[in-house]
């Protein structure tokens, strides 16, 4: 299904025909219908998108950068995840961010454009983990203040060219690291794991049990057929 | 009989006890006999039941015991076993209602799980040899039935019973 989404869409068209070239050359109606879904959605993320960036987002390069900094990371996210994949990480994981960094940052006029791009790339390098990126050292502190700081400080990266897609990446990744971060924080951190292991032995000894007793139910059904 | 016994052993004989099977016993509620192990709703068993003793002198005294073996969850029968209904001096041949009820009967409404209800019949050594236990719940037919030299059961009956809108057990007829 995504293989044939990405043959069609090399070509360099916008993403809103895309729609109508995969329905004329769909073969079978229930691949349709489900990349017809991923479509819609694709279809209001760049709606949102379009407007703001003024570019056109259509990943026909791998890169789904709309800055074009990082043509490697994309590709190798989008090659991973399928493009259509992709642009649901985007937009929930944007989603994600923005509960995390609220949109009041200090930067107003360009955080748009830095919103997206970031987001963009950060879901990339969720997608695919960078194994040369330092996780560990946006760990500490809310989102909310290093991404000020970080927005702060490279509200010009953009405008400085591909230099700053590194940094954008770095910046806007604890936000959706930290959601990835907090939930194995709880699982490896959290002390209720030690216990979670004996509630879930007593749990399947009492599976156990309850399969015990429902066999002798069932056999005392076969040697004495009921007659109800 | 040998696959009753079988099967009433491995549901419910770790805990009443060997058995020994001599005396027709039947319960009836709503005018449908219990087949054991079958599966009766609260709604079915609110009222006490008709008990018809078999044998053949009634100068034999039996008594009537009725447990709940999964009281208050099967899979934690803390109240095992709860004691819903007794009652001694019961004539062979005749019925329950020619004893004396020393236990009134409390119906059955189970919360959680399957529970297994259990009828047991004791031959009594003679009559007005039987008393009342001091609690329903936590009771032990097996130590009651040898302080009162009942031996061991003469007749057996059980069903299954959840609650009323439960889900549990089978679903077809085998």
């Amino acid at each position: 299904m995504w293989s044939s989404d990405a043959g069609e869409g090399n070509s360099h068209s916008n993403s809103s025909t895309k729609i109508p070239s995969s329905a004329s050359s769909s073969s079978s109606a229930i691949l349709f219908h489900t990349t017809s879904k991923r479509k819609t959605m694709e279809e209001v993320w760049k709606d949102i998108n379009l407007p703001t960036l003024g570019q056109d987002s259509r990943p026909s390069t791998p890169s789904l950068s709309l800055e074009a900094p990082l043509p490697h990371k994309a590709t190798a996210a989008s090659a991973a995840a399928g493009r259509n994949s992709f642009r649901s990480m985007i937009l929930q994981d944007f989603l994600a961010g923005a509960f995390k960094d609220p949109p009041t940052s200090s930067s107003s006029g360009s955080l748009p454009q830095l919103a997206l791009p970031p987001t963009v790339l950060s879901l990339s390098s969720s997608g695919t983990f960078r194994p040369g990126f330092d996780y560990t050292a946006f760990r500490p502190g809310p989102p909310n203040s290093n991404s000020d700081s970080s927005y702060a400080s490279h509200v010009a990266a953009p405008a400085a060219g591909s230099g700053g897609s590194d940094d954008i990446i770095v910046s806007r990744y604890p936000a959706s690291s930290d959601l990835f971060f907090s939930s194995k924080k709880l699982i490896s951190d959290d002390p209720f794991c030690i216990s979670g292991g004996d509630r879930r032995y007593k749990r399947m000894i009492k599976n156990r049990e309850s399969a015990a007793r429902s066999r002798a139910r069932k056999q005392a059904r076969i040697l004495l057929p009921s007659l109800s | 009989m040998s696959n009753e016994s079988s099967s009433l052993i491995s549901t419910i004989g770790d805990i009443l006890g060997p058995f020994n099977l001599s005396v027709p016993l039947q319960i009836t509620y709503n005018n449908r006999p219990v087949i054991n192990g079958s599966d009766l709703r609260p709604s079915a068993i609110v009222s006490r039941p008709m008990v018809e003793v078999g044998g053949d002198d009634f100068r034999v005294f039996y008594t009537l015991v009725m447990v709940n073996l999964d009281a208050p969850n099967p899979s934690n029968p803390t109240l095992r076993e709860y004691l819903h209904w007794m009652v001694t001096d019961i004539p062979a041949t005749t019925n329950v209602t020619f004893g004396r009820q020393l236990i009134s009967y409390e119906n059955p409404r189970p919360m959680m799980g399957i529970h297994r209800i259990v009828f047991m019949l004791f031959r009594q050594l003679g009559r007005n040899t039987v008393f009342e236990p001091d609690l329903r719940h936590n009771f032990s037919t097996r130590n009651f039935a040898q302080e009162y030299n009942l031996s061991l059961p003469v007749a057996v009956v059980y069903f299954n019973c959840q609650r009323e809108a439960g889900s549990g057990g089978r679903r077809f007829r085998n």
